[in-house]
């Protein structure tokens, strides 16, 4: 085996496979999601106009108090995936370029060890260390973390790109950058993609536990119920949360579904 | 007190919430095997099957952690119940998933020419497809298990054991000296048992595979 | 269609017989094979050989019920095994595929006792297997035995593949393509080590393939598949290249069949010619006397053993004034022994001087010589010989037609 085939069969090693899908999904398939987060709004909603809210559940289970939650939310999840990926995927493909090869191995393990190191501690840090609180302090800890998963994405994804391909296409008269531009990364748009839907999933999980830290979001209404000892706040909190990421989830894979190029 | 003279002080407590947050990821890990793999086995062949588990496990894994636990503590109240469901169902993804594409590697020459010398379904599963679909298998087991390990801190919301409870207690104390320590504490507490447990799947990898795939 | 000629005069038992085997597969119009009878006879390589697409693995896969048949009957040694339990008729039938699928995670040993232990062997006894399979595909067991498939070569896993299907003795070897993916110095290395081994296992041998060379190389019968399975000529390779039953047969054949058959006589097969030749020694008057008697312009001189040693002729008896015959003339480098084939035989006249290759026994001593009038000779014979055979089973089968009617 050569050694490039055995760094790729090694950086293989790292990471979740993905099966590939042999057929898109059907219409069902499309709808199924949608219509139960309508169905689990729509009974939260039943359930708590049923109930008689105290005051404090009253001041966290209104209309506009959860709908300034939900938008922080959506924003912080936007601008940090935003941010994540102009950072992840140039630095991606810097690093699966030749030159890296010796040291990309030991750069992945330390990738995949960094995926461990705790969200809540990065977020956590910030205000204890520099007393960095509010929404920037939440982007940055957000980027940090999903950094690792989505550069992860994007280097393998590179390298899958098969050999054979890149060198018929410099074979052909591409320069380096033109194989980059017009066969790898077109090739890898499926796994950018992937990228995408990683961070946005991420972040919209991460964001959850910037109410700590004084950031907002959905975050606040459980951290809310939790101190205030209010069950239905806090399980209302937990449910939209849920029902947030499935739905940015929903939608991030409707979008890749229908970016990916034909025949791939 | 500097941040090493702190470690040193609370040395016990670092070893205990070591135990505890390695015991509750460990156990998570082990269920989430032995479920994901059966799924994978159960779904691999049939495409409809196969989608809809994995959308099942993508959906878990898609719910925050944060919520999860939130909405655990109604059935299994406080404690490290709610974090071992949450963390079991935050673990089947990666595990169903390279169960799947493990098998579905398979080269159909090997799988045919035992079929050609007579084994049964189970004989194939279990002395070939297995065997040679393991090294992706444990490569799933090793990544839940650092994934794992960092959510496994967020537990300590709903009390569950492990450094999460160094990583709040400083949070509460934001702006006394010790709260930096304590987030510092629990942050490498997390990221030496990462190390651990990464080493000790490489070791298992290295000793349960046969050296002629490796 | 021209009816199809099926082998009629095999003595042996049959070993594989199928029945009106039929498989359709969900989804195609036509029937992948249709209504198949083909007898395999005990003991010999069966080819079955056509176009891609004709449904000869689809039939070859039938008989281990890899896939199974939409209708008919699959009898093996006499019993009916169309719906007996598939894994224990996979474990009587031996099984190599064109990629081999050693299973890569086991040794080389393990592999080639799988059979035996599914069979519930000891495993002293399936050590004591492995060790006789690998050496008789010439593999020494203590070199090859614990290590593991990606340590071998093609051809070293091919073998190790036979040695495999051959685990538990089986009867019967079904062999798909088992050369197809070597390279061709190799392949023919291979093929000829593979004939030399059912010399002495005596398998019945069902084999695919779709390169009609390697049919006629290894077939002691063939069967010519067109769409459907259908048969199109079941024969002798003999019979297939001298008298094809119809145009698909010659067009499948393709050009150069006569010189594909002379690959399949030898040269012992036919009369030799003796021409005048000279012991070493023989005197001037003595040389020119048989060269007189000769239609060359030399004659052969042997040595005292018999062996030949030069061509030597008058001009060079001139030339050479009184040196002795072996330092004149040329050395006769045109030499085939008896049991060479007739093509080997013609490819040494074609490029030997006075046109004739000399034919020796395997201590080298001389036999006679075969020039281009008896190879000539030779195919004429072979061509009526199996025109009078294929009439003869043509008459056989129709009689037969009318014996079953009512």
């Amino acid at each position: 085996m050569t050694s490039a085939a055995e760094a790729r069969k090694h950086d293989k090693d790292q990471v979740v496979s993905t099966p590939a899908r042999t057929s898109r999904r059907t219409l069902t398939g499309y709808l199924a999601l949608p219509v139960i987060l309508a169905a689990v709004c729509l009974a939260m909603y039943l359930w708590i106009s049923s109930l008689e809210l105290d005051s404090i559940e009253a001041r966290s289970l209104n209309a506009s108090s959860l709908a300034i939650a939900t938008w922080e939310h959506v924003q912080l999840t936007a601008v940090s995936t935003v941010i994540t990926l102009l950072i992840a995927v140039p630095a991606g493909i810097i690093l699966t370029r030749p030159f890296t090869g010796r040291v990309r191995p030991y750069l992945l393990t330390l990738l995949n060890l960094g995926q461990a190191v705790p969200t809540i501690a990065i977020l956590v840090l910030l205000a204890v260390a520099w007393l960095f609180l509010g929404f920037q302090a939440a982007i940055v800890g957000l980027v940090l973390y999903a950094i690792v998963p989505v550069l992860l994405n994007t280097m393998v994804g590179l390298e899958q790109v098969d050999d054979s391909i890149l060198e018929a296409a410099r074979g052909m008269g591409y320069s380096k950058m033109g194989a980059l531009r017009k066969i790898e990364l077109p090739l890898s748009v499926p796994i950018i993609l992937a990228g995408v839907r990683t961070a946005l999933i991420i972040n919209v999980g991460t964001a959850t536990l910037a109410a700590y830290i004084n950031a907002g979001g959905l975050g606040e209404i459980i951290v809310a119920g939790l101190s205030t000892n209010r069950v239905t706040v806090q399980i209302v909190g937990a449910a939209l949360t849920a029902v947030l990421a499935l739905l940015i989830d929903y939608i991030a894979g409707l979008a890749e579904d229908m970016l990916r190029p034909e025949g791939l | 007190m500097n941040f090493f003279e702190f470690l040193v002080a609370r040395s016990e407590d670092m070893l205990e919430l070591g135990l505890g947050h390695a015991a509750l990821v460990g156990a998570a890990v082990l269920i989430a095997t032995v479920i994901g793999v059966l799924l994978g086995i159960a779904t691999y062949r049939k495409e409809k099957p196969r989608e809809a588990i994995l959308a099942v496990c993508g959906a878990f894994l898609t719910v925050p952690s944060f919520a999860l636990f939130v909405l655990l503590i109604g059935p299994l109240g406080l404690g490290w119940k709610p974090v071992l469901v949450a963390l079991t169902m935050y673990g089947l993804l990666p595990i169903v998933r390279n169960t799947i594409t493990g098998l579905r590697e398979v080269d159909p020459a090997i799988v045919e020419s035992a079929l050609g010398m007579g084994m049964s379904r189970r004989q194939r599963l279990l002395r070939i497809e297995l065997p040679l679909a393991w090294p992706v298998i444990i490569t799933g087991v090793r990544v839940t298990t650092l994934v794992l390990l960092g959510i496994a801190a967020i537990g300590s919301i709903v009390l569950g054991p492990g450094y999460g409870e160094f990583i709040f207690t400083g949070l509460a104390r934001v702006g006394t000296p010790v709260a930096v320590n304590l987030v510092l504490a629990g942050t490498l507490g997390v990221i030496v048992l990462a190390i651990l447990f990464d080493l000790a799947f490489y070791l298992l990898r290295k000793i349960t595979t046969s050296q002629g795939i490796r | 269609m021209t009816s199809p000629t099926n082998a009629t005069s095999h003595d042996g038992r049959v070993m594989i017989r199928l029945e009106e085997l039929t498989k359709k597969f969900p989804g195609q119009k036509q029937n992948a094979v249709d209504s198949l009878t083909l007898d395999i006879p005990e003991g010999d390589i069966v080819v079955l050989v056509g176009p891609s697409g004709c449904g000869k693995t689809t039939t070859m896969k039938m008989m281990n019920r890899i896939i199974e048949p939409s209708s008919g009957r699959i009898i093996l040694d006499g019993e009916d095994v169309t719906s007996s339990d598939p894994d224990q008729l996979r474990r009587r039938i031996g099984y190599v595929i064109q990629q081999i699928g050693l299973f890569p995670h086991q040794s080389i040993g393990e592999n080639v006792g799988t059979v035996p232990k599914l069979l519930g062997w000891d495993s002293k006894r399936i050590s004591t297997r492995v060790d006789e399979l690998l050496e008789m595909v010439n593999m020494e067991p203590s070199q090859f035995r614990n290590r593991y498939p990606k340590q071998l070569s093609g051809g070293q896993k091919q073998r190790v593949g036979v040695a495999r299907a051959l685990g538990a003795d089986p009867d019967v070897m079904l062999m798909d393509e088992p050369f197809g993916a070597i390279d061709p110095i190799t392949r023919d290395r291979l093929q000829n080590e593979f004939l030399r081994l059912q010399s002495e296992v005596r398998k019945t041998i069902v084999f695919v393939t779709h390169d009609i060379d390697e049919a006629i190389k290894m077939g002691d019968r063939i069967a010519i598949l067109q769409d459907g399975s259908h048969i199109a000529q079941y024969d002798t390779p003999e019979q297939i290249l001298t008298a094809p039953a119809n145009d698909f047969v010659a067009d499948f054949i393709g050009k150069g069949a006569s010189l594909k058959r002379l690959n399949l006589s030898r040269v012992a097969d036919i009369g030799l010619k003796q021409l005048p030749t000279v012991q070493l020694g023989t005197d001037r008057e003595g040389v020119m006397a048989a060269l007189r008697q000769t239609e060359l312009s030399a004659v052969l001189v042997l040595d005292g053993e018999g062996r030949p040693l030069r061509w030597v002729g008058a001009e060079d008896l001139q030339r050479g004034g009184g040196r002795p015959l072996d330092e004149l003339g040329l050395a006769p480098e045109a030499a085939v022994e008896a049991r060479a084939t007739l093509s080997d035989a013609l490819n040494e006249l074609i490029t030997a001087r006075y046109s004739i290759t000399i034919v020796v026994d395997s201590r080298g001593v001389y036999q006679g010589v075969v020039d281009i009038d008896q190879i000539n000779d030779a195919i004429r014979t072979m061509r009526s010989t199996a025109v009078a055979k294929a009439r003869e089973s043509l008459t056989d089968d129709s009689m037969a037609e009318q014996g079953r009617l009512p």
